[in-house]
């Protein structure tokens, strides 16, 4: 697959696109990483065990508050 | 709160659970007879339905598609329901998914077995089954998202967010990589040229095995592993990022390497730190997985099922490192087109993706049926005849790789290749493969003993096709954010909104690649003598396509001395401008092709002896573990459809003259007939409309405009006229490397002892062609006779060596070996 690289070579500017690529990834996961750190407690609680309680009749998960 | 009542779909459940133990089998027992044929080209059966060529595809097919697809739809379609309180959206939508994928797994095995392809990965079935794929797709789709939308929970759990994902990115996938040009009803050529064509096949090949393979069983893994353990799953943060992390990272991950190979260094340090940051999140998710079963690690250690889990989500992590590994550039070049490939994908396949199956598969028949599994025991030896079977797979390969790539790339001192002759690298690494068929047979009998286990299991019980289920309604929700909701939890609440959300994650990264990809076809420069190819080569290459001679030969030489040594001058991206679709290949089982019709070259063969070799490999070399083609000697070429195959070329700006498709039956006879003389001269009688004759000029073509366009160079700068040496001593050391040299190049055409074979003449006798005394013999091995089928060897050989190999021949003279060919030529005393 060298031989492909080598082409995309002659092509102006081609760096840009992994360069906008990783910024935006970059910027997307910092904000993730905060999201998630500030998520509620219960509510994750909450989420794990939905797999768990779905045999149940009721699901508690319901008429939690979140 | 209003409670509702409902019921569980379940037979779905069992429809597609049952299926994907049928098409495991299906999938398992053509991957051993593959295995078989590599090792004893007679399983090839010399049936052009059961070829190598064909099946490996149907393989791949079957155990990707057809397998792990039913088993993607068994799971979401159990897991959906009670993660969402509902029953399925639309009991016809999903029995139409059902019998729809069942029938084009069907249609898939009939036309690959008969040699229908499209010959790019994964990607084989042509374009009525592509579309009937693309319904069947959004018939899954419709039925997903119309469930979420009818759910009772308010809130998606995150095994959802990952069968969302792979629904959007696999229809985007398949849509672009299917752009083709129909022909007839069962052909068609990608709208895609060369390399154009290989950046696109290998984007979707990449993110098939992304979006088909992993994120669909991260799913699973996130809904069944917490059921088997009975415990919630370790942090379902971490979850949270692994999705958001992967789905945005893997798009771009993998061919974005293709692009930094050549960038600026610091462009490609970030290439490097993009697909090493791909490790983060799959290992956070098998960590993720592993550490669910804290605490509990002495169930795993009763527990058949949880094992299997277990060790799906160890081969998730090994897989995933090995992925961005595989695509450093310096492991790259030893790793690429051999056995490497073919472990990692095992790895991935056999570890992930069947036992994950396995495991679930081992949870959820008790529970359908309502019963105990019908043997805890079978399902242990199931699991370790499963992973002594992957051992076996697995280990062995690696080491072939290693091999044969060494030996490919190995020099004596005197420079030249240590090994030229390919087949020498084929056998030495035989005798893995004779460990991969006992791999193939554990694994298979393991399948096996499931299959029984799980029947009996069923038989002992009874399934509730309509589970009763009820749950309280959900309550009217708000459209807008409430209070105190974060963001994505409102995003969970709103499953439109979502999928549009991950459909834009992935289409950044799609664009970001795409746009390059677009922009290469412009760059590449054209060759002035690179011209389209004759309507008769067309035919024989798309022969080529259909006997998926592609499966085991590559056709690109890379810019690595021991590539251009072995196969001649490496490949130019504007060689490949008319290739429709591309067919460079990914294991090199046999040679490289691309420089085959090169007269000059190392390559070269005379049509009869490509003629011989087709209709019986074993017969020019005993150890080939090439199939024997016999019937295209037999089969006729449609002369009458190739009109059309001009047309569609002309429509995809193939530069042929206005109105050629008039002209192209003639000439296609006239150059069929043409070969079919020439054959007669050797003794060959076949119709010149025999799909052979075409198979000939295809492969007799390749690399031939590029030597044009390089001979004019190199005619300047000749080398001085070659001598016979007369001031070098015979002795035991010269004879012993020239018989060595013998046993490695000669035989192919000359026999073992030099008794000759239909192709080459015998050297042993008092009768010469082309003259006996020393010097003549020395000068047909430097020069060779192209047209007659003897190589030219002096680009191969120091004049040294050539005038051992004739004191070599000399030697036999009188030896009178068995088998011997009748004389040729005239008499020298
Ligand atoms: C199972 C893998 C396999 C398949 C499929 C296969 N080949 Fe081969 N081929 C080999 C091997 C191994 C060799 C080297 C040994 C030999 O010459 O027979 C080889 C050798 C060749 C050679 C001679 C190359 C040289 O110069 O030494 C040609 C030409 C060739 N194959 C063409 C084809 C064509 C055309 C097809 C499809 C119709 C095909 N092969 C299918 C494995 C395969
Ligand atoms: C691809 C098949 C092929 C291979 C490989 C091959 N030869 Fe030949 N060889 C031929 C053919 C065909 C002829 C007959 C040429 C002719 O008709 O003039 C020939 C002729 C010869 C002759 C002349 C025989 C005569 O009767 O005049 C010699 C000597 C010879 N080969 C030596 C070698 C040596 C040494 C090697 C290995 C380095 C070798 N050949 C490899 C096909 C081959």
């Amino acid at each position: 697959m060298k031989i492909v690289s080598h082409y995309l070579e002659s092509i102006e500017g081609v760096a840009i696109y992994p360069i906008i690529g990783i910024l935006i990834f970059v910027l997307f996961f910092i904000v993730l990483l905060f999201y998630l750190f500030y998520l509620d407690k219960g509510y994750v609680k909450d989420m794990g065990n939905l797999p768990l309680d779905d045999d149940l009749e009721v699901n508690e998960n319901q008429t939690k508050k979140l | 709160m209003e409670h509702q009542n409902f019921s569980y779909d379940n037979k779905i459940v069992k429809y597609f659970a049952y299926a994907t133990l049928l098409w495991a089998v299906v999938a398992f027992l053509v991957g051993l007879l593959i295995a078989v044929q590599l090792v004893f080209p007679i399983f090839n059966f010399n049936f052009e339905f059961t070829t190598f060529g064909r099946l490996r595809p149907l393989h791949t097919n079957a155990a990707i598609f057809a397998f792990v697809g039913n088993a993607i739809f068994m799971g979401i379609y159990h897991s959906m329901q009670r993660l969402l309180k509902t029953r399925m959206f639309s009991d016809k939508l999903s029995w139409i998914h059902f019998w729809g994928w069942q029938i084009i797994i069907v249609a898939a095995a009939a036309t690959l077995v008969a040699g229908i392809t499209t010959s790019k990965e994964y990607a084989e079935l042509e374009w009525p089954i592509d579309i009937m794929i693309t319904l069947v797709w959004v018939v899954f789709g419709w039925n997903m998202i119309g469930t979420i939308i009818m759910r009772r929970v308010k809130h998606m759990y995150v095994a959802i967010w990952f069968y969302i994902a792979t629904f959007v990115t696999v229809a985007v996938l398949h849509v672009v990589n299917s752009f083709e040009i129909p022909v007839t009803f069962f052909k068609s050529y990608s709208m895609f040229a060369g390399v154009q064509d290989a950046l696109v096949q290998w984007w979707y090949g990449h993110n098939a095995v992304a979006f088909f393979l992993t994120t669909p069983y991260l799913g699973l893994m996130y809904y069944y592993l917490p059921k088997a353990a009975n415990r919630p799953v370790y942090s379902y943060r971490l979850s949270m990022l692994h999705f958001w992390a992967l789905i945005f990272l893997y798009i771009w991950a993998g061919p974005h390497h293709l692009l930094y190979q050549s960038l600026p260094d610091w462009a490609q340090t970030l290439g490097v730190v993009f697909s090493v940051m791909l490790i983060a999140p799959s290992w956070g998710g098998m960590v993720n997985g592993l550490l669910t079963l804290r605490g509990a690690w002495d169930k795993v250690r009763d527990s058949a099922l949880l094992k299997f889990m277990v060790v799906a989500v160890t081969a998730y992590g090994m897989s995933t490192f090995e992925g961005p590994m595989l695509s450093l550039k310096n492991v790259n070049a030893i790793s690429h087109f051999t056995d490497w490939t073919i472990a990692h994908v095992h790895i991935g396949v056999l570890g992930w993706n069947g036992f994950l199956t396995f495991g679930i598969l081992y949870w959820l028949f008790p529970k359908l049926f309502n019963t105990k599994l019908y043997s805890e025991k079978l399902a242990n030896v199931h699991f370790w005849l499963g992973t002594l079977g992957i051992l076996f797979y697995a280990v062995p390969l690696y080491w072939s790789a290693i091999t044969q790539s060494l030996m490919w790339k190995e020099f004596t001192a005197d420079g030249y290749l240590a090994y030229p002759n390919f087949l020498e690298t084929v056998t030495q690494i035989l005798p893995m493969y004779h460990i991969r068929i006992f791999a193939g047979v554990l694994y298979m009998a393991g399948a096996v003993i499931m299959v029984f286990n799980l029947l009996k299991t069923a038989a002992s019980g009874q399934c509730v096709d309509n589970e009763e289920a009820s749950a309280p309604a959900l309550e009217n929700t708000a459209k807008r954010k409430i209070f105190g909701e974060t963001g994505h939890q409102w995003l969970e609440r709103k499953p439109v909104m979502f999928t549009v959300l991950a459909l834009v994650a992935i289409l950044i990264g799609g664009i970001v690649e795409i746009v390059p990809m677009i922009l290469v076809k412009t760059n590449i420069p054209t060759i002035e003598s690179v011209k389209p190819y004759t309507p008769l080569e067309l035919e024989g290459r798309d022969v080529y396509i259909a006997e998926g001679c592609v499966q085991c030969h590559s056709q690109m030489v890379r810019p690595f001395r021991s590539e251009t040594e072995r196969y001649g001058e490496y490949s130019k991206a504007g060689e490949f401008v008319y290739d429709h679709p591309f067919l460079w290949g990914s294991r090199r089982t046999g040679p490289d092709l691309a420089r085959t019709g090169v007269v000059t070259g190392k390559m070269y063969k005379s049509d009869s002896w490509h003629y011989n070799h087709m209709l019986n490999p074993q017969g020019m070399n005993a150890q080939s573990i090439m199939p024997p083609y016999p019937w295209l000697a037999e089969k006729d070429v449609n002369v009458s459809g190739t009109p059309a195959k001009i047309r569609a070329m002309q429509s995809l700006g193939v530069p042929y003259p206005e109105g050629y498709d008039q002209q192209a039956q003639a000439d296609l006879m006239a150059q069929a007939k043409g070969i079919a003389d020439g054959l007669k001269t050797s003794n060959i009688d076949v119709e010149p409309t025999r799909q052979i004759v075409a198979l000939i000029a295809y492969l007799q073509r390749l690399g031939k405009d590029i030597s044009e366009h390089t001979a004019a160079i190199e005619m300047k700068e000749q080398a001085p006229p070659l001598t016979y040496p007369t001031d070098i001593e015979v002795d035991d050391a010269l004879m012993i490397v020239a018989k060595d040299n013998y046993l490695k190049n000669c035989i192919a055409c000359h026999g073992v002892n030099g008794e000759g074979n239909p192709v080459g003449p015998n050297l042993t006798d008092k009768y010469w062609i082309d003259g006996g005394s020393p010097e003549e013999i020395f000068m047909i091995i430097a020069n060779g006779k192209i047209e007659k089928g003897m190589q030219s060897w002096k680009a191969q050989f120091s004049p040294k060596d050539m005038f051992g190999l004739t004191q070599y021949i000399l030697s036999l003279q009188g030896t009178n070996p068995a088998n011997a060919k009748e004389p040729q030529g005239e008499l020298v005393e």
